[in-house]
């Protein structure tokens, strides 16, 4: 498998590291220079404890495409999903869009980890819903993945009408429930004043 | 095709009096519409409902229905509701319409709800334009007032009776309408919290979330506050000056946000009011503030451009029995 760079890379590797032989380094040589932890990412090796350490990304397999001071954009190698770190808004928009192309270009069916994700805006959301809409062409998916509370409101309110070939699925794994159009008449009125 | 019929959306008023003329005008639009295979709509009162079901018979089951005042709480959600209802129901056929029966509720709203309504009623010629909607918007000349009812001859092209069709002299298009009866907004009380925004989305997102904690909105509702926040900043980023002023206030029935760029403008008095659709556009995050907030004004003009959300504050009885951020 190649980058889209055309250097050559494989699972567990960064496109700077030194070689699978020293994933240690490798995570070393990332120069985010920010601290990456995860919970339950660490990657343990032996004789270390799992910790964090100022400066160094403790996750080998991961691509930093993008980072500023609100958002971070990763593409994880196992499991092979694009990661999505903090706030995305319109400062983002081209980071976001190359970074989905990239994750089209990296996986057939393309998997978005919301799981550290805290906003999104409007356009974010509209972003990845483009990006279904292109893959649907080729019978191919979006799996939005470990959506955070606080994110599952935009989404319910913007994915609509619903693609598809799009699946959104909260921290617990559970699918969000597959949003009604907002306002679309019901059949039968409930009765309580809550409108439609 | 007539020209009648060529036109795209066809937005009628018809002022009944009595039942009879009610159904003078309902039975022969939906039995039409049936016999052609178009899809309708009944969004009415239910007294209407039961009229209009008792004399359709069995063909009754043939047609969508919804009370009226159910059908979107909000003016932009019910616009939503036509719209997705165009989108899902749109007939193959070029000549055939779809025909929505919309009875727009007057009664107990307040002086600038109702300004509201009349102003989606005259954005409705804009919104809905390219639809093959055939719309009558009943008035009922009992109960409703008379200033509302001569104001739908100012925001429908149309009136009809029965079958017959006169055009209204006085109505205005949309914009002029609009502009005609447009108030200007209240000042922002002294207290207001200020934030002066130049472009920093992530501090201005933290300031708008620190005051809706202070003003007792918590989880979903503060979540969504400060999206629609961000998306206002969002469009004047790219259409206006870039630097903006926000301010927030508490008053009853409502946590007010108000954000004006004293150099920008908003030239569409319907901004926020079409679906988001197949390409993206920079307007859709105003399509989102519209669905969530229970008012939003626009302003523009020599002092720049306003816009002011209106969302249900700490104290709405109804959101907390309901458990939901914001009533859809």
């Amino acid at each position: 498998m190649t980058t889209s760079d055309g250097k050559p890379s494989a699972a567990g590797q960064q496109t700077t590291a030194r070689g699978p032989a020293d994933p240690a380094a490798a995570a070393r040589d990332n120069g985010l220079g920010r601290n990456t932890r995860a919970a339950g990412r660490t990657a343990t090796r032996p004789g270390r404890q799992a910790g964090t350490r100022f400066g160094v990304i403790d996750e080998v397999g991961v691509i930093a495409l993008y980072e500023d001071r609100l958002l971070r954009i990763l593409l994880q190698s196992d499991p092979l999903a694009l990661r999505l770190i903090g706030q995305a808004d319109l400062t983002h928009r081209p980071a976001l869009e190359q970074a989905l192309r990239r994750a089209e270009q990296a996986m057939a069916d393309v998997l978005i980890d919301l799981a550290e994700l805290e906003f999104i805006d409007v356009g974010g959301v509209r972003q990845m819903m483009d990006l279904a809409g292109v893959l649907a062409i080729d019978g191919r998916q979006v799996v939005i993945s470990g959506v955070r509370p606080a994110v599952q409101p935009i989404l319910q309110v913007c994915l609509w009408p619903h693609p598809a070939n799009l699946q959104v699925k909260n921290a617990n794994g559970q699918d969000l429930e597959r949003p009604d159009a907002p306002t679309a008449p019901r059949k039968r009125s409930r009765g309580a004043p809550k409108g439609i | 095709m007539t020209d009648q019929e060529q036109a795209r959306f066809i937005h009628q008023t018809c002022i009944y009096g009595s039942d009879e003329q009610f159904l003078g005008m309902a039975l022969p639009f939906v039995s039409d519409g049936l016999a052609r295979g178009e899809p309708v709509l009944l969004a009415t009162t239910p007294a209407n409902l039961g009229l209009l079901g008792d004399a359709l018979g069995s063909r009754a089951t043939e047609v969508d229905y919804a009370e009226t005042a159910y059908l979107g709480r909000r003016t932009a959600q019910r616009v939503a509701a036509f719209a997705s209802y165009w989108a899902r129901h749109r007939p193959p056929i070029p000549e055939a319409r779809v025909r929505i029966l919309a009875e727009p509720v007057w009664a107990g709203r307040s002086s600038k709800q109702v300004a509201e309504w009349q102003q989606m009623e005259s954005g409705l010629n804009t919104v809905l334009a390219d639809t093959r909607i055939w719309m009558i918007c009943p008035y009922d000349a009992r109960t409703v007032a008379p200033d509302i009812i001569a104001t739908s001859r100012r925001t429908h092209p149309v009136a009809v009776t029965g079958r017959e069709t006169e055009a209204c002299e006085e109505f205005l298009d949309p914009a002029s309408f609009v502009e005609a009866s447009t108030e200007a907004l209240p000042e922002a009380p002294a207290t207001a919290a200020v934030y002066e925004f130049g472009g920093d989305l992530g501090g201005l997102r933290q300031f708008t979330r620190t005051r809706a904690d202070g003003y007792g909105l918590t989880g979903e509702r503060a979540d969504l506050l400060v999206i629609a926040v961000g998306e206002v900043a969002e469009y004047l980023m790219q259409h206006g000056s870039g630097r903006a002023t926000l301010r927030m206030w508490e008053e009853f029935e409502a946590v007010v946000c108000d954000v004006h760029d004293p150099a920008g403008r908003i030239d569409d008095p319907f901004l926020g009011y079409r679906l988001p659709g197949e390409a993206a556009k920079d307007t859709d995050g105003l399509w989102f503030v519209r669905q969530i907030c229970d008012r939003v004004e626009l302003r523009s003009g020599d002092a720049g451009c306003a816009v002011r959300l209106f969302a249900p504050s700490a104290r709405a009885e109804e959101l907390a029995l309901s458990g939901e951020a914001f009533t859809r």
